[in-house]
């Protein structure tokens, strides 16, 4: 039943573009690593479907609402999420660009400071929307919100997605800094925990917050 | 907005406004929150739908634009 609230065409679509982006990036992976294809090419077409991960999991955000909590102000949420979009769809462009176009070395080199600078700019407008809710925002004042069945089912879709683009992209980005993958797999893998414990810490927070109302 | 508000810009009645949100919420294309004692309606557009919008804006398009249009051919009948 709840698959079939939650499941609707774009959310299907965007999982399984997903889905199936990882799996062609782990094909060229395998393929390089068979020395099937070159090393480069490899590198290249592993940017660039990166930047088509990023693109299809960021134009979703908005409609997923990540953000959505009994104790935000759902205008100033929606606001967060748009502009999360707009900064991860701009950054999926800026990769595909550099992967596209640009030598590969200074592609290598430059997008884990782009994809760190909007995760910078996403995690700061975040963090300042649960400020904002703890100290009493424009939400304190009015009614609490409920939230739908639907709607924390689209919120577990969509932090999943993000879980899982922002382990691909940390590991890559160790790979195209430093050209170690267990480095970057065991590096990806502690940041993911960190961010993982830190949502939970903020929730917890808000939740503590909307019962003690 | 909440329902009240939304029914205050159009000429039909609330069940038939109520039967538009549930189509629009099963398409993915607004959301609702219950909030206090009435629902909240929010549009919910990626960011591809956003960027469209915003580009059909850009080209003058408008939401009168059908209406002005359904408007002036009810007149010319």
């Amino acid at each position: 039943m709840k698959s079939q609230i939650v499941c609707t065409r774009p959310v299907m679509s965007t999982v399984l573009a997903f889905i199936g982006l990882l799996g062609v990036v782990a094909l060229f992976a395998l393929a390089k690593g068979l020395g099937v294809i070159d090393p480069t090419v490899a590198r290249r077409a592993t940017g660039l479907l990166l930047g088509l991960m990023i693109i299809v999991v960021g134009n979703l955000v908005p409609k997923l609402r990540p953000m959505n909590s009994p104790a935000t102000d759902p205008a100033e949420a929606g606001a967060a999420e748009r502009s999360a979009g707009w900064t991860l769809v701009l950054m999926g462009i800026t990769y595909i660009a550099l992967f596209g176009f640009a030598p590969l070395d200074l592609a290598a080199h430059v997008s884990p400071f782009v994809g760190l600078g909007a995760i910078a700019v996403i995690a700061l407008n975040w963090t300042w929307l649960a400020r904002g809710t703890l100290l009493g925002g424009a939400g304190s004042t009015e009614a609490m919100t409920e939230l739908s069945e639907q709607a924390v089912e689209k919120r577990k879709v969509m932090i999943s997605l993000l879980f899982g683009l922002l382990y691909v992209l940390v590991a890559a980005w160790i790979v195209f800094l430093v050209q170690d993958k267990s480095r970057g797999r065991e590096l990806a893998s502690w940041m993911i925990l960190a961010i993982g414990t830190l949502y939970a810490i903020v929730y917890a927070v808000l939740e503590s917050r909307r019962s003690t109302r | 907005m909440s329902a009240g508000e939304l029914s205050d810009h159009f000429d039909v009645s609330k069940p038939t406004m109520s039967a538009h949100f549930a189509v629009l919420r099963e398409a993915g294309l607004i959301g609702s929150e219950k909030r206090g004692k009435s629902i909240v309606y929010q549009l919910q557009m990626s960011v591809l739908e956003d960027a469209l919008l915003r580009f059909a804006r850009a080209f003058g398009w408008k939401l009168q634009a059908s209406e002005n249009s359904e408007t002036k051919r009810l007149g010319g009948l």
